[in-house]
């Protein structure tokens, strides 16, 4: 009995130290390589699309006095809540759509309300098809891009406002059904007037100093972003995986697949006329030429064909977003090149890559993918320790204030005023900020355990600048000089 | 023996002391700070008054229903500007209002903060206020530019019944 006793004890002892070193580890080194998995095929392309399409901030004004701003709704699934109202809104025939001009829609932030901005300009049509509305309704027609979207949550009748900002279309409709999202509203309201749960206050730089635009900035910030390392995958990949990759990529086993090392490491995989390069910098290369030209260009086909290529070859990055969608014209072939970001922790990654610009850019044909880029960097989900967690960091409005002098030079620069620094009030170098977001930094100077940089990311007509968010310093830059 | 350690006693006291003496010596051989600098050239020129100034709140009186406030306004770079909130001894927190103001002895002191101007010629602060009555004081400290008082009652209205979602089930319903 004793005996059974003590091996019981060493069974469980054995469970308990296997667990536990899980937890430290945070991934079994298996599951680290996953990029590539099985595990990510579970995504249906209609998940795929809706999750594209996604705002990259959260602005929840409770009275004209109190705003919060978040980045990461994954705690609180407000957009996840709106996305079902909003499909409601955009396929119902009840609907009515009127005008309203800048300066009032401004206004309406001093009413409770959330505002969901998207990182660019989305169109309407394909946004709609993203929440699987079969039949979407004029609004596609009356407003084509949507850049962001008001929901009113106060007592009276709810609506929507829509604006591409310039053109804003208020919209109402019988089928709009706040109940739910209202709750949460409150409950967040209630947290964030007692000063729980870190939440921070924006106020807008219209208000507090005549700023042409409504940008919505904090004063002071509680709270600290996390410290996260990526990895540069393909580095780290064998000979074998890299090959599974390119069986994937090119449809054939690698019998028939052409291989080519190269002297530092990268490897080429040649297929009929299509091509893959796994390169050692991070980044996985796909070519396959048109083989009939397309006359027409198709972008919800293009997208839905963008979204099956990545999901059936790379699979979805965890935060993955669409940032741009450009029309392009080769060969006498019409189509689009949609370029993708990633999210990493909720907040949008910049990288500091001088070969690579965006994370994946795709051209797509229609029905074809012509050319696939994909710079692949990994959260590392590495543990750290609580003092570099709590590091204080700057507000937004002492990044301005510490780099005041620079953003007065960029703004003459750009306006060609023949001004002093001294002549410059501050109203004229706010209205030359178009927006300002918090982010990650990624140097991509090594491929594993790279830091990323915590930053508030200034945008302005020209360009952005990228301010580290704990000494103000300027780390990253890019403008049309 | 005693001799010894009364000798190096007296040698420790003495390093104590002589880097104590050197320590204020050399704080006050600094430049003159920014709040000095000013106070300079106040002598010299006559202060431009307009140059400070408190841009939110507009009003020097009002209500509020909930403890956190914000001011802002503008001076010039390197001003050291001193905000003092203080609250009412009023426990009861039913003696005062905006038409009942207390005397300057029911005031108590909650906290003061200092905040020197930056490079943009702007300064701002959220406030953390306390039911009842809040006097604020921003002082510019410049000779010439006077204080100015802000009176903000902060009066709660009734914590909402506020019915918190159960996501999963919320979600369900939703659906």
């Amino acid at each position: 009995m004793k005996e059974k006793l003590k091996t019981l004890l060493l069974i469980s002892l054995v469970s308990i130290s296997l667990f536990l070193t899980k937890k430290l580890w945070i991934e079994f080194p298996n599951e680290v390589f996953n990029f590539f998995g099985d595990s990510d095929k579970v995504y249906s392309t209609s998940y795929l699309l809706s999750d594209m399409i996604m705002p990259n901030k959260y602005l929840l004004n409770f009275s004209d006095k109190y705003h919060t701003l978040f980045y990461d709704d994954s705690k609180h699934g407000l957009w996840t809540s709106t996305q079902k109202i909003l499909a409601d809104t955009l396929g119902s025939d009840d609907i009515k759509i009127e005008d309203i001009s800048d300066d009032v829609f401004s206004t309406y932030n001093w009413k409770p309300s959330i505002v969901f901005y998207f990182p660019e300009k989305v169109n309407t049509y394909l946004l709609a098809k993203a929440l699987e509305v079969s039949d979407p309704n004029p609004i596609v027609d009356a407003i084509s891009e949507i850049r962001s979207i008001y929901i009113y949550l106060g007592n009276e009748d709810s609506f929507f406002v829509l604006s591409d900002d310039n053109v804003n279309k208020v919209v109402y409709s019988n089928s709009i059904n706040i109940e739910n999202l209202k709750k949460q509203f409150l409950a967040i309201e209630q947290d964030a007037i007692n000063q729980e749960h870190g939440y921070n206050f924006y106020y807008s730089l219209k208000d507090t100093y005549g700023a042409d635009k409504d940008i919505y900035v904090p004063y002071e910030m509680h709270g600290s972003v996390p410290t996260v390392y990526v990895e540069n995958q393909v580095r780290n990949l064998d000979l074998n995986s890299k090959r599974e990759i390119a069986e994937k990529f090119l449809e054939k086993d690698i019998d028939y697949i052409r291989e080519i090392i190269e002297g530092n490491e990268s490897v080429i995989y040649e297929y009929n006329n299509k091509v893959l390069k796994l390169n050692v910098n991070g980044t996985v290369e796909y070519y396959h030429p048109l083989e009939e030209t397309v006359k027409k260009r198709n972008l919800y086909e293009s997208l839905i064909t963008a979204a099956n290529f990545i999901s059936n070859n790379a699979g979805i990055t965890k935060g993955m977003y669409l940032d741009k969608c450009e029309e392009i014209k080769v060969d006498g072939s019409v189509g689009y090149n949609l370029t993708f970001n990633y999210r990493v922790r909720g907040l949008p990654v910049i990288l500091g890559n001088e070969e690579v610009v965006d994370f994946i850019e795709i051209e797509v044909f229609n029905n074809h993918v012509r050319s696939y880029k994909h710079f692949i960097r990994k959260d590392m989900n590495k543990v750290v320790s609580g003092f570099q967690e709590s590091k204080k960091m700057l507000h937004s409005f002492d990044i301005i204030d510490i780099n005041y002098d620079f953003l007065v030079n960029e703004y003459l620069k750009e306006s060609k005023l023949a001004k002093n620094k001294e002549e410059v009030a501050l109203n004229e170098v706010l209205s030359f900020i178009e927006d300002i977001n918090l982010s990650y930094f990624d140097p991509c100077l090594k491929d594993i355990e790279d830091k990323l940089i915590p930053v508030w990311v200034i945008k302005s007509k020209s360009g952005l600048y990228a301010f580290s968010v704990y000494d103000g310093s300027l780390v990253y830059e890019k403008t049309g000089k | 023996m005693w001799k010894k350690i009364v000798a190096g006693l007296i040698v420790g006291i003495g390093i104590v002391a002589l880097s104590s003496y050197s320590y204020a010596n050399g704080e006050t051989n600094q430049a003159p700070k920014a709040e000095q600098a000013v106070e300079v050239v106040d002598v010299t020129k006559e202060v431009d008054v307009t140059k400070y100034q408190i841009i939110k709140p507009e009003k020097r009186a009002y209500s509020i229903e909930e403890k956190i406030d914000f001011i802002n306004g503008i001076a010039p770079p390197g001003t050291v500007i001193t905000i003092k909130v203080y609250g009412t001894t009023d426990l009861t927190r039913k003696n005062f209002n905006l038409m009942v103001l207390p005397s300057e002895e029911d005031y108590i002191e909650i906290y003061s903060d200092t905040i020197v101007v930056g490079n943009t010629g702007a300064f701002s602060k959220q406030l953390e206020l306390v039911t009842g009555i809040n006097k604020i004081v921003i002082h510019f400290g410049v000779e010439g530019v006077s204080d100015e008082e802000i009176i903000i009652y902060v009066n709660p209205k009734n914590i909402k019944d506020i019915k918190r979602p159960n996501n999963l089930i919320d979600l369900l319903m939703q659906c």
